[in-house]
């Protein structure tokens, strides 16, 4: 479900099927004149954020097509995090939609009560409680350094496991560039817990946060939340869908963990930075 | 104590030509969800103020909104020099929007058909004279008895100024929207503002059709007479309040997710009641000043030479 519409696109529709054959179907706003031809080139992603470099492109672009269907199979654990969007090319210019994820196809009057529910939220957030900031998301797919060369692996070469989280290259992750390009967002973060728990390894001051944020784009464990106002960097834990419509989840809850200060992923530039 | 000034940005954004500012453009819509997506259906209103010389420049649309080719039609380019005769004409047609009387006509041109925008320059008989005025653009017949292929209808608002004319008209847009602090910045909520140019249009007529249909019938006015400008601007405000009314009556959700609900479209009762208010002020103004108005009649003087 596409959050909202924009200039251009009006709504798209994605009635995902895990075998393959997803139909993706579109409508443009009354008011979008550019003149024909028009073509229309589906894309998919995971990350689901605009400047996200994982998007590629399914089949050939089709002219003044209204639907297209992805015979590819992209899911194949538990993570429904495929996510579609067009890229439309008129003589004028060109027009990126918004990311239409793959929770549910809603009919439209189910697509006009989520988008309320999710304008409602996104007005909390921005007008009174939301904690401007970026979403890093975190990335689940890519190229992982050699983990047979010592001098550039991050992770172990028989299980797979991260070995070391403090490589610039991979910023905690197993893959290279670690994160996607940030998204600005908002999160409603509850008042701190600060605590000071002696273990063996010393005094520690973890700081945790419950958060809320919407679920558009999706918002997935290991992702990173940067607070503007301060840089802190959150570690995003366990979530919990707070409010869904027919099973499109719509708000989410979840735990931010407050990152050390040394952390790599500091090294993350911001857009203002 | 050392005190810190908060920075103010410096805009270095250059000002608009002056040559523009007689070039009327209609403003677009908006939605009262966020303030960004544009409201293609609604009707428009022109603003301008009294003594200028201006032209109106409009697009052509259809009623979904999406401006149309006249090229088809046989408009051709204003600047083209070729001599074809034309099967249609662009006419623009004004008439007060109360009384309804007196029709001006106005030939319009087009300066690119194919996006459908026309233009028309207004008469002295209109811009002289403030007031709230029906007008609609057709795409006129020339071979028959005022048929038209299509047409657009929008109000045309000469505010009263101190230029080219009598002091009188409504009272301006920004007079309206001063008495009810309604600008986008200040709209905490909406981000735009409460009500357009087209609403205040249609709701400054309402006050008069009001005065002109309750009885008694003790003189008639239109947009460009009305003389009390206290009774307009609360009948009109009160019209206003209803209008959002509606807004938030039909656009409610309430919902709650983790012990929060966002409960912001819930105004209708304040709108409501407001409207309410000022509603009952202005008929208790108008009945009083029509009893003033009858009774000045029935018991009024003749003023003798001799005395």
């Amino acid at each position: 479900m596409a959050v909202s519409r924009d200039a251009v696109f009006d709504r798209i529709t994605v009635d995902h099927l895990v075998l393959g054959g997803t139909r993706v179907a579109w409508s443009l706003r009354p008011g979008f004149v550019d003149p024909d031809p028009w073509y229309f080139q589906l894309q998919a992603g995971y990350a689901g954020t605009p400047d996200a470099d994982d998007w590629e492109d399914v089949g050939e672009a089709g002219e003044n097509t209204s639907y297209a269907i992805d015979d590819d199979r992209r899911l194949f654990g538990k993570s429904w995090d495929v996510a579609y969007r067009l890229v439309l090319s008129t003589p004028n210019g060109t027009y990126t939609s918004e990311a239409a994820h793959s929770y549910g196809l809603l009919p439209k009057r189910d697509w006009l009560i989520g988008r309320e529910i999710v304008r409602q939220r996104k007005l909390l957030h921005r007008k009174y409680t939301g904690w401007e900031g970026w979403l890093l998301r975190r990335r689940q797919r890519g190229t992982t350094p050699d983990p047979t060369d010592l001098a550039v692996a991050v992770t172990d070469p028989l299980t797979g496991g991260i070995i070391t989280t403090q490589v610039p290259e991979t910023y905690g992750t197993e893959f290279e560039g670690g994160f996607f390009e940030p998204y600005a967002t908002y999160f409603q973060l509850t008042e701190e817990q600060w605590g000071k728990p002696r273990t063996e390894l010393g005094t520690k001051n973890p700081v945790q946060q419950r958060a809320e944020t919407v679920a558009f784009p999706r918002v997935d464990h290991g992702d990173v939340f940067v607070h503007a106002g301060s840089d802190r960097r959150y570690a995003v834990h366990p979530l919990t869908v707070t409010s869904q419509h027919r099973g499109v989840p719509l708000i989410l809850n979840c735990e931010l963990r407050l990152i050390p200060s040394s952390d790599v992923v500091y090294q993350l530039t911001m857009p203002t930075a | 104590m050392p005190v810190y000034l908060d920075l103010i940005p410096v805009t270095t954004q250059a000002g608009r030509d002056c040559n523009t500012q007689a070039t009327l453009v209609p403003q677009t819509p908006v939605d009262h969800f966020g303030g960004v997506q544009t409201v293609l259906t609604k009707q428009r209103a022109v603003v301008m103020r009294q003594g200028q010389l201006a032209t109106v420049t409009w697009t052509m649309v259809d009623p979904q909104g999406r401006p149309v080719d006249l090229s088809g039609c046989g408009i051709v380019d204003s600047d083209s020099s070729s001599e074809s005769e034309e099967a249609t004409t662009i006419v623009l047609k004004l008439v007060e929007a109360v009384g309804r009387c007196t029709i001006q006509t106005v030939t319009g041109y087009s300066a690119d058909p194919t996006s459908g925008a026309v233009r028309a320059e207004l008469p002295a008989e209109i811009f002289t004279v403030p007031g709230i005025y029906l007008a609609e653009f057709a795409l006129a017949n020339n071979d028959a008895d005022d048929s038209i292929v299509f047409s657009n209808q929008f109000f045309l608002v000469i505010e009263s100024g101190l230029f080219g004319g009598t002091l009188s008209g409504p009272p301006s847009l920004a007079e309206v929207r001063l008495h009810l602090r309604d600008f986008p910045e200040e709209n905490f909520l909406i981000d735009t503002v409460d009500f357009d140019d087209a609403e205040l249009a249609l709701m400054l007529t309402r006050p008069i059709q009001y005065w002109n249909e309750v009885p008694p019938p003790i003189r008639s006015y239109t947009t460009q007479s009305f003389p009390y400008r206290y009774i307009w601007l609360e009948g009109c405000a009160s019209e206003l309040c209803f209008l959002a009314a509606e807004h938030y009556r039909r656009n409610r959700l309430m919902h709650s997710a983790g012990g929060t609900a966002v409960d912001d479209k819930n105004r209708e009762l304040n709108y409501q009641q407001e409207g309410q208010r000022r509603l009952t002020e202005f008929r208790k103004l108008v009945a009083q000043k029509k009893q003033s108005l009858n009774l000045s009649a029935c018991y009024g003087t003749f003023g003798s030479p001799y005395s």
